[in-house]
């Protein structure tokens, strides 16, 4: 018999019923050129599904959800931080982490100062944004270790998109919110949480990893710069958000299994 | 918009960005398209019919709003250029390099298929419709959806293996 381009590409992309493919399959043992051709169908389909999947890798970008109303066009508070991050969870993509950090962007980032917490720049500095300039001025008291004891507490017990008020040892509470939760390279639990502390305090969003069998150490924090009047933050150019596709990578822990992780003690 | 549906809608938007990006050729003016498409099915929601497929009716409102485009734009058979240039940044190995520059060529060729063919390639080879509910999206006859892949199948295997398109390719027996 003769085969078509349609019956090859039918056959190809298996969408023919039992009995033409059968008969589509016989003829092709006795023409070694049709089948080649078949062979050549495959793995361009293959290629043309691959050269476009990066938006199934990726996380879908705000704006398409705020076009279903789904999110605020503009974040207004913490509260839509977390149901952004919301929408994040269910789509986390699923890539491997490659190095696409913002290179020579100009970033503010500033960390604890308290030289007793171990911060682990390497996470970050993989990704080409080592050579963090220390001092910011604005911002420093933030995250200070007086307060990490409490947001430990959270990161801790407290499942993703919660928002808990931890008491610190200063006077001073801070409303700590866990956002996503994944394992780094090294297989630790990893959280991306966000802290804003009442008074005048700097906002900071940061990921914390679970070191040892007890500690959650922070890897990285960037504060966040102080809201405008009317109460809202401007997290344009924010770096973790940029990291977080390459930090999180493929994985991320979906809701059960972030809740077995906090159940399990994180073991 | 309910909410069930905002969540169904919001599950579907990763194959509907893969859909426009390969319809329009670089993400950003995929995403372009899906928003338009998403506002438009908001305002028209009453179009839909509950116990009808969202996944159809999403695909041919970002369909319907490319060609849309495509016309108002008068941009019909310009190419646009496809998002090829390999983001080489982070050092990835040389194999790396060799499969984004094969995929960059993958998506140059699918960039220069007439757009119905191109539409129907993303929806029955990229996305994975059987050509039955890609007619439906379409909104043409599955007869036309099988000659419109199988020439934009020989087009894809002529450009991205580098050989001439015809009559070389051609298979015996085959109805031009």
């Amino acid at each position: 018999m003769t085969l078509s381009d349609e019956d090859l590409v039918a056959f190809a992309d298996d969408q023919l019923d039992d009995v033409r493919r059968a008969t589509i399959a016989a003829a092709l043992d006795n023409d070694p050129e049709a089948a080649a051709k078949v062979a050549q169908l495959r793995a361009t389909a293959l290629l043309a599904r691959q050269a476009f999947d990066e938006p199934i890798r990726e996380p879908v970008p705000d704006r398409l959800l705020a076009a279903i109303g789904l999110i605020e066009a503009a974040r207004d508070d913490e509260a839509e931080v977390a149901e952004t991050a919301a929408e994040v969870v269910p789509l986390m993509p699923r890539r491997r982490p490659r190095a696409e950090a913002p290179r020579g962007a100009v970033m503010r980032w500033a960390l604890p100062l308290a030289a007793s917490v171990a911060l682990v720049v390497g996470v970050a500095a993989g990704f080409g944004v080592s050579g963090l300039p220390l001092g910011d001025d604005r911002d420093m008291a933030v995250a200070g270790l007086e307060r990490w004891s409490a947001i430990t507490v959270v990161l801790e017990r407290t499942p993703g998109l919660t928002t808990v008020q931890a008491e610190g040892a200063t006077d001073q509470p801070v409303e700590v919110t866990p956002m996503t939760t994944f394992r780094d390279e090294d297989d630790r639990f990893c959280r991306e949480f966000q802290a804003v502390p009442s008074g005048d305090a700097n906002a900071v969003h940061g990921i914390a990893c679970r070191v040892g069998d007890e500690d959650w150490q922070p890897t990285v924090i960037v504060t966040l710069p102080p809201p405008a009047d009317d109460g809202i933050f401007d997290v344009a150019g924010d770096p973790i958000d940029a990291l977080r596709s390459v930090l999180i990578g493929n994985r991320g822990l979906n809701e059960a299994d972030e809740q077995e992780a906090i159940d399990s003690g994180w073991q | 918009m309910t909410d069930a549906i905002k969540q169904q809608l919001v599950a579907l938007l990763p194959r509907l960005r893969r859909f426009a990006y390969s319809l329009a050729g670089s993400i950003d003016q995929g995403d372009d398209l899906v928003q338009a498409a998403c506002e438009r099915a908001l305002a028209r929601l009453d179009q839909w019919q509950p116990g009808t497929r969202l996944d159809s009716w999403m695909f041919r409102i970002v369909q319907t709003v490319w060609i849309d485009r495509q016309r108002a734009n008068k941009v019909r058979g310009v190419q646009i250029p496809p998002e090829d240039v390999p983001n080489l940044a982070g050092g990835d190995p040389t194999h790396d390099i060799e499969q984004r520059l094969t995929l960059a060529r993958t998506r140059a060729a699918i960039a220069q298929l007439p757009e119905e063919q191109r539409s129907v390639l993303a929806l029955v080879t990229i996305d994975g419709y059987s050509y039955q509910d890609a007619a439906a999206i379409l909104d043409v006859p599955v007869g036309t959806v099988m000659s419109r892949l199988a020439r934009a199948r020989r087009r894809l295997v002529a450009l991205v293996h580098g050989t001439p398109d015809e009559p070389a390719n051609k298979v015996k027996g085959e109805i031009a």
